[in-house]
């Protein structure tokens, strides 16, 4: 709802559309008056509202934004983000090349909600930075200003994840969380990523693309609890992955993960078919060889692009899932074929996931690193 | 047991505390709690992955229901009460595991074609013969089928094989002879490892984050004990009346139905000291100890300690109660009581000299559970007349609106030194806009994991029932004396106010 402010800017996205009276307008300020407009704007929100009002924060959000078009949509993730955790969201905005208007703009807003059940009233806070030319230098010490102190700071990399260590570094001082989503990694490539993640010491990377496709390792493992057992995966001998362009990366994390867990030895790249894709030969852990293939194939109702993934073993029984809708995949294992749910969340909650204690996930550290050893 | 160990695949995996197939048998499957609560957390379970795939549930009941009728009706009812509204996708992947079994309940021939049909699921769906038994019929059935599927061959008492487990409901016992009897005759059939006693307070996330705050924060605990605490007091209100359940409630009371169980579980987590660990033995062993240290009432001065009462006609929250006596299934001139308040005395190191004061009542003011402590004042008084007189209070509210809130005092904006109460409040749902999973969701889970801490154990119940019979003693031979009233809508009787002015303490004022 409309906020205190000395003058108010429209609401990003458009028009406040009606029925939802509780989301927040932005109100532009001047940067050094940020905190002050942020309390102004809870005061009147208490007022307004005859529920009581509590500010909770558990994380700073920094969201960095390549262009315009990646900020609208992060800040309506941002906005979504507020039904399941309070933060402090910090979108960054830079347009290097601008040759007029101001260095250093803000604007503050919170955004309130209805929680679910009703009569809650759930806020955040959100500042919007934008920076333009040189104007950037001076992003990172606003940043140090504006945190809340004594909880966690993750930065968002929204877009193409960064291919240098020393971009991100500036920004990252003070970061406890890096996340990124490698679907959107140029060339479906893991190991810039790998080699980012590996310089910047002491700070867990999240990779949106690991948790969105969590739900299908569960699967997967799914079919060696007992009765049906494990000793069937250590009789694999080939298998092969449909896949998207987009869901080479989160083929490749399947992958890596496989690798990591059932202590596989990538052997081989070997030449492309004549199918577009890619083949591997790996030798398992008693020795025996295994061949891995990667077909691309042009659509798949998964977001992931991780579209179908099969096995075969040495005594002739098959294990695998074809995706048939959104959320719904074909299984073929043990028990035969059978349709099971195995949906994707959306980008609101795999960020749910990346602030929760699934962001830091061992798995997604070793399973990166045996990943890019397929891409040698 | 959790599968992690054996397949590598599950190993680190979010959901790697998963249970082994297995089944769910429910006895007195056509009734309220199964509708409303048992199926809906099983579907609930099974839509956020929590369940293995090869998962069954059987409903067992004398009424005869075919499979899919059950299946039919449990999708009605899963539609309005499960957390995860059942989807026709994931429905038909969880109703192929449900089936309906009819039988009665202490005839053998319907334990034996029970086993039959069990056996036939295991083979059909690959469960390796993992059971769970959950009665939840009334509590006197919960001896006869224990005993059935024990002669039956039902029960598997080894620690080897595939595990048989058995969910009792409440109430266990009404009075502590009753409940060592019931004890006696379960452990007659079953280990103690294999009784699973639900008190589903214990499965509430708050109850569990009464543990997480006094033990992941270093902060409270210094100031968890007599030097700073005045009081402590823990209210179970509820805004209704008995509302169509007076057969039931006439015979139990306010102190079985609520106290004994729910209340005395949320005293002894508060009162506890810290576990050595969350594991079922350390915690419980824990709760135990508070409970056997509540001291016995003196003989004579039984009403400066317990009072009770019945409430009258009046409103709640605008809404017409009747009289208790004319409520439906209630005996004409019953002294059952809707409301009690006790002072209780934990005699330990920690606790010695401060009461503990506990009220649960029906059609009060409003619903609300909650423990408050309330510290001692400051040591010396350096604002003079113009200190807040009020006491600081540390208040963990359990139903609704769950939170935490610390009052202290804070200086008044202005150029003199005046000072007033504030509250801060931190609420669970204006921070954590995700919903809580159900009470039995996370207990059914923790049964199939085979985890009891959770659970009650026959010596807490036994020592929370000698407790609460006493009582039951003392107002058994004061009959005459009658009981106190108090208008439905308020906060119980004056007497209950009165024991309190005693020792110049007041109830909250919720
Ligand atoms: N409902 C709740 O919210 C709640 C809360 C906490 C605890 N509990 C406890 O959970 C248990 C089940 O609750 P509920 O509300 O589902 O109970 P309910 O509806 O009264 O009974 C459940 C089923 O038990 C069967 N049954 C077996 N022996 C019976 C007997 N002697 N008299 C009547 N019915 C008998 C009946 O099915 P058939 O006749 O078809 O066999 C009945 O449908 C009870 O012990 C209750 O105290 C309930």
């Amino acid at each position: 709802m409309a906020t205190a402010g000395t003058s108010i800017k429209a609401p990003m996205g458009g028009p406040q559309p009606e029925g939802t009276p509780l989301a927040g307008y932005a109100v532009s300020v001047d940067v050094g008056g940020i905190e002050k407009e942020l309390a102004a704007l809870w005061r009147t929100q208490s007022k307004e509202k005859s529920a009581a009002l509590t500010r909770a924060c558990a994380w700073n959000l920094v969201v960095y934004c390549s262009d315009d078009g990646a900020m609208t949509k992060a800040k309506l993730t941002a906005d979504a983000l507020v039904h399941a955790v309070p933060t402090r969201t910090i979108l960054v905005l830079n347009h290097p090349y601008a040759t007029s208007g101001p260095e250093l703009e803000a604007w503050v807003s919170a955004n309130c909600h209805v929680g679910a059940g009703g009569g809650k009233l759930l806020c955040t806070e959100e500042i919007h930075i934008e920076s333009r030319a040189k104007g950037s230098e001076l992003v990172p010490s606003l940043l140090r200003a504006l945190v809340v102190p004594d909880v966690p700071t993750a930065l968002w990399w929204a877009g193409p994840p960064p291919d240098n260590a020393s971009a991100v570094r500036v920004l990252v001082s003070g970061v406890d969380r890096l996340i990124v989503d490698s679907m959107q990694a140029p060339g479906g490539s893991l190991s810039k990523l790998a080699h980012v993640g590996g310089l910047l010491d002491g700070l867990v990377l999240v990779d949106l693309n690991w948790l969105r496709t969590a739900t299908l390792r569960s699967l997967l493992a799914s079919m060696f609890d007992p009765p049906v057992g494990a000793e069937a995966l250590f009789k694999m001998r080939h298998m092969r992955l449909e896949v998207t362009e987009a869901g080479l990366p989160a083929a490749k994390l399947m992958l890596g993960w496989l690798i990591s867990r059932l202590k596989w030895t990538v052997s081989e790249r070997l030449p492309s078919s004549s199918v577009a894709g890619a083949s591997w030969r790996l030798r398992s852990r008693d020795d025996t060889g295994l061949g891995i293939d990667i077909a691309i194939v042009t659509g798949s109702p998964r977001a992931s692009g991780l579209h179908s993934m099969h096995f075969d073993t040495d005594d002739g029984r098959r294990f695998g899932f074809t995706s048939r809708e959104r959320e719904v995949v074909d299984v073929v294992g043990a028990r035969g074929t059978r349709e099971l749910s195995a949906g994707e969340p959306p980008i609101e909650q795999l960020l749910v996931a990346a602030l929760g204690a699934r962001g830091r996930d061992r798995l997604y550290a070793v399973a990166l690193h045996r990943a890019m050893e397929l891409e040698r | 047991m959790t599968t992690a160990a054996a397949n590598p695949l599950r190993q680190g995996l979010a959901e790697d505390r998963l249970p082994e197939p297995c089944t769910v048998v429910i006895f007195g499957a056509s009734g309220d709690l199964t509708k409303r609560k048992l199926v809906p957390a099983l579907y609930t379970l099974m839509a956020e992955r929590l369940l293995p795939a090869t998962f069954s549930v059987v409903g067992f009941a004398r009424k005869a229901v075919t499979d899919d009728a059950f299946r039919q009706e449990m999708k009605e009812w899963c539609g309005k009460f499960a957390r995860h509204k059942p989807t026709d996708e994931l429905w038909n992947q969880f109703q192929k595991g449900v089936y309906f079994h009819t039988g009665d309940y202490d005839n053998p021939e319907s334990y034996k074609a029970l086993k039959v049909r069990l056996d036939q699921i295991d083979k059909e769906r690959g469960i390796p013969g993992n059971r769970v038994f959950y009665i939840s019929t009334p509590p006197a059935t919960f001896p006869i089928a224990v005993k059935q599927l024990d002669e039956n061959g039902l029960i598997n008492k080894s620690t080897e094989g595939p595990f048989t487990r058995v969910i009792i409901e409440k109430p266990f016992g009404t009075d502590v002879a009753s409940a060592r009897e019931l004890n006696a005759h379960c452990l007659k059939h079953l280990r103690e490892e294999q009784i699973y006693r639900i008190d589903h307070y214990l499965g509430k996330e708050t109850v569990q984050n009464l543990m997480v705050f006094r033990f992941a924060n270093a902060m409270f605990e210094p100031l968890w004990n007599n030097r700073f605490v005045e009081q402590v007091q823990i209210t179970g209100a509820e805004a209704l009346g008995i509302e169509g359940r007076g057969g039931y409630f006439d015979h139990a009371g306010i102190l079985r139905d609520m106290v004994q169980n729910h209340l005395f579980q949320v005293m002894a987590l508060t009162a506890m000291e810290p576990p050595a660990s969350l594991n079922a033995t350390d915690l419980r062993d824990e709760k135990v100890k508070v409970l056997k240290a509540l001291r016995p009432y003196p003989e004579g001065r039984f009403d400066e300690f317990v009072v009770r009462g019945q409430y009258r006609t009046g409103a709640v929250g605008g809404r017409r109660i009747p009289n208790y006596h004319e409520e439906a299934g209630v005996t004409a001139g019953s002294t059952t009581e809707t409301y009690v308040a006790l002072k209780m005395f934990i005699d330990n190191w920690r606790w010695a000299g401060v009461p503990f004061y506990l009220r649960s009542g029906k059609a009060m003011a409003k619903k609300v559970t909650e423990v408050a402590l309330i510290f001692k004042d400051a040591p010396h008084r350096l604002f003079g007349e113009k200190s807040s007189t009020e006491p600081n209070v540390l208040s963990i509210r359990i139903q609704p609106d769950e939170g935490i809130s610390v009052r202290f005092g804070s200086k008044v904006p202005g150029n003199t030194l005046d000072i007033n109460p504030v509250n801060m409040e931190f609420r669970y749902g204006t921070s954590f806009g995700t919903e809580p999973p159900e009470a039995y969701e996370r207990l059914q889970l923790d049964c199939m994991l085979g985890d009891q801490a959770l659970y009650t154990r026959a010596d807490e119940v036994d020592a929370s029932w000698r407790f609460i019979s006493r009582i039951h003693e003392e107002w058994a031979r004061s009959f005459a004396k009658g009981i106190p009233s108090y208008e439905a809508g308020t906060w119980g009787p004056d007497e209950s106010d009165a024991m309190l002015r005693r020792a110049n303490h007041a109830w909250r004022r919720l």
